[in-house]
């Protein structure tokens, strides 16, 4: 994954507000990167242009060799459901769903047979230890067991790239440790690429690579240490 | 996403919003209700009014007189008749073959004494057998008794006498009243039984002209408004037949009406309203005079077209108001739902799988509302039929009949479920558009 220069702006009602001014920065595949950075500095935006959630406005970025920039309409849409898995920090559960149809959704998205995406639902939420509560819906779910639902919805349409914005944000220390746990222990065991936007400093040691964000830019990258992980980062 | 798919995602978001998804359907619901009860009511009056006009027989009916027709009424609805005509086989087999006619229904009558056991007759000056009360002079009217809708008869009162029977017979309001039984009374007549006597002219031994009747018991099963012919009891055809051939086998110096014409008139079904004026024209033509009400008729359609056309636009109007609603409630929904929208889009919803689950949204509402608000416009006719039918037979007159217009309950509900859908289409369009990045802004 690499992102070369990019900038993007919102229109404001006093004019444009630039968020991102020529961020650089490159995760390998497979690896595992924090980004961090104060309030404002354009992490969620830089999260949203890389998970095409937003359409980048200046700069390339490359996913996976694909030129992200360049999707538009269904292609981005496609991009969406099949190559990232995001994870939201308000874990992004559609509240009339239950949990085994809210992991279903993506692939339910993706045109996937009934029986095939049922199974693939059962699957992920035993892997996430949430079998027992798949026919509750969001609301009668705790912090941790929401982001578990949301964190197997990531990995439904086995995408190669996990976008995690916050993903302990809502959620206190011990539960925080599971869900950190639990999605680094699927992204070895799946083999894709985790990036993950905190706050946290613990957290962010985990990573294998640190991409600091300040004021639109990405300031530094620095080598990472060893993290609870064990992993060290391949380099950009 | 598959559009069952689309369906179920749809289905889940009205349920979870269950207030809000009730009163749009029951606005959709009233709306569709008026539509129907409106139209059903104004099928049901058109109805009742072309069968009062038809006499309860089929629209297309020309009702042919044993008499010859007057050249100067020709297309007049009811024209005065010519000169008597007897109607043989012969006239009768031509007119069937006239191109439009359907059918062509004999029509007998025979002279007849009416003796009602304990029922004395204004006017009535004989005394029936055994004492049996006073009689008077009527006609039997013999019909097909198996194809009596095609006929002009209505029945107000009991049932029609069984086809092929000679002992049940129907009688008119008419003869009722020359035994002073009127209005609801007439009800309490079926079941009665009466005395029928077949007249036969003779000459006694002098030579003075002597009249001897042969009575049969008939039971009364039904009271009629009849212009099939002009009489005061309906029976079967075979029962007047024999009566016609007892009469006419009299001394016809004493009797000379006993050798009449065989039919007292015929009743033609032509092929549709459109053949009837070619085929009164061609029945003309052989010598016979007509009546049929199809001028009248056109007019009444024409009329009833056009409180047709206001009530079905009053109904769309209705619709179309109760739509406005869907789309406001649809537009509330996108306002509250623009993050779960978002987080469709950031899990790989297109554009176009969005705007497929708020159109469908909008068309259950609307198909929903539409199947409830047809059921109650079809019930709410019912009753309103049921009061209509209960004052209409208190008076002695036939009631109305509502039938379920299937036709227009398919177009009901799926016209609201299309302008549901309509409805629908600036909020779905709208939730389309919103970006991907709503998942992450709120």
């Amino acid at each position: 994954m690499v992102g070369t220069a990019l900038a993007h702006r919102y229109e404001g009602p006093s004019g444009a507000v630039p968020v991102l001014v020529g961020a650089t920065f490159a995760v390998p595949r497979d690896g595992y990167a924090a980004l961090v950075g104060p309030s404002g500095a354009g992490k969620t935006t830089l999260l949203s242009l890389i998970g095409g959630l937003e359409r980048v406005q200046t700069g390339t970025l490359e996913v996976g060799g694909r030129d992200v920039a360049s999707l538009v309409g269904d292609e981005l849409a496609a991009y969406r459901r099949t190559t990232v898995g995001f994870i939201f920090q308000n874990f992004g559960l559609l509240e009339a769903l239950t949990a085994s149809e809210n992991v279903e959704l993506a692939a339910v998205l993706a045109g996937e047979r009934s029986a095939v995406r049922r199974r693939r639902a059962a699957e992920l939420l035993d892997a996430v230890g949430m079998t027992p509560r798949a026919a509750h819906r969001p609301g009668a779910l705790s912090g941790g067991e929401r982001q578990r639902v949301a964190i197997a919805r990531a990995l439904v349409n086995s995408p190669r790239l996990i976008l995690a914005d916050e993903p302990t944000g809502n959620l206190d220390a011990d539960t925080s440790e599971e869900v950190m746990q639990l999605l680094e222990s699927l992204r070895r065991d799946r083999g894709c690429t985790l990036m993950v936007v905190t706050h946290d400093r613990a957290l962010a040691a985990r990573a294998a690579q640190r991409l600091v964000l300040d004021r639109g830019r990405i300031t530094s990258a620095p080598t990472p240490g060893t993290g609870a992980t064990g992993e060290r980062a391949a380099g950009p | 996403m598959s559009w069952a798919d689309a369906f179920r995602l749809a289905a889940r978001s009205v349920l979870r919003r269950p207030g809000r998804a009730a009163l749009t359907v029951v606005a959709v619901a009233l709306a569709a209700a008026l539509f129907t009860a409106m139209l059903t009511m104004a099928a049901t009056a058109q109805g009742r009014v072309l069968n009062q006009l038809a006499k309860g027989g089929p629209l297309a009916g020309i009702q042919v007189a044993a008499a010859a027709p007057d050249p100067s009424q020709a297309g007049v609805d009811n024209p005065t008749r010519g000169a008597a005509k007897p109607i043989d086989q012969a006239a009768v087999d031509r007119i069937a073959r006239i191109p439009g006619v359907d059918v062509v229904l004999p029509i007998v009558t025979a002279e007849s004494l009416v003796a009602w056991p304990g029922h004395t007759a204004t006017g009535g000056n004989v005394v029936g057998p055994n004492n049996s009360g006073s009689v008077v002079f009527d006609q039997l009217v013999g019909v097909n008794l198996s194809r009596l809708s095609d006929f002009p008869v209505t029945l107000s009162a009991g049932r029609f006498p069984s086809p092929g029977s000679v002992t049940q017979v129907d009688v008119t309001p008419v003869l009722l009243a020359r035994y002073g039984i009127t209005g609801t009374r007439t009800r309490s007549v079926v079941g009665s039984q009466i005395i029928l006597g077949a007249p036969r002219g003779f000459r006694s031994a002098d030579g003075t002209p002597v009249f001897r009747s042969r009575w049969t018991k008939a039971t009364i099963v039904g009271v009629v408004t009849q212009q099939a012919g002009s009489g005061g009891v309906l029976a079967s055809l075979s029962l007047v037949r024999a009566d016609q051939r007892w009469t006419a086998a009299g001394d016809l110096s004493v009797d000379p009406d006993a050798a009449g014409s065989p039919y007292a008139g015929l009743f033609v079904i032509a092929r549709g309203l459109d053949a009837v004026p070619s085929v009164r024209a061609a029945i003309e033509a052989v010598g016979y005079s007509t009546s049929a009400p199809e001028n009248l008729i056109a007019t009444v359609e024409r009329y009833v077209h056009v409180v047709e056309i206001v009530l079905t636009g009053i109904g769309v109007i209705a619709l179309a108001i109760a739509s406005l609603g869907i789309t406001n409630a649809l537009l509330a929904a996108v306002r509250e739902r623009r993050r779960e929208i978002g987080i469709l889009k950031a899990v790989g919803a297109r554009d176009r799988d969005v705007l497929r689950s708020f159109l469908i949204e909008a068309g259950v509402m609307g198909a929903l509302g539409g199947v409830i608000g047809t059921v109650l416009g079809l019930a709410l006719a019912r009753l309103v039929a049921a009061i209509v039918d209960g004052y209409l037979t208190s008076q002695g007159l036939a009631g109305v009949h509502v039938s379920t217009p299937y036709q227009l309950a398919v177009a009901t509900v799926v016209g609201a479920t299309v302008l549901a859908v309509a409805a629908g289409a600036l909020p779905a369009r709208r939730a389309a558009r919103l970006p991907a990045r709503e998942a992450v802004e709120l």
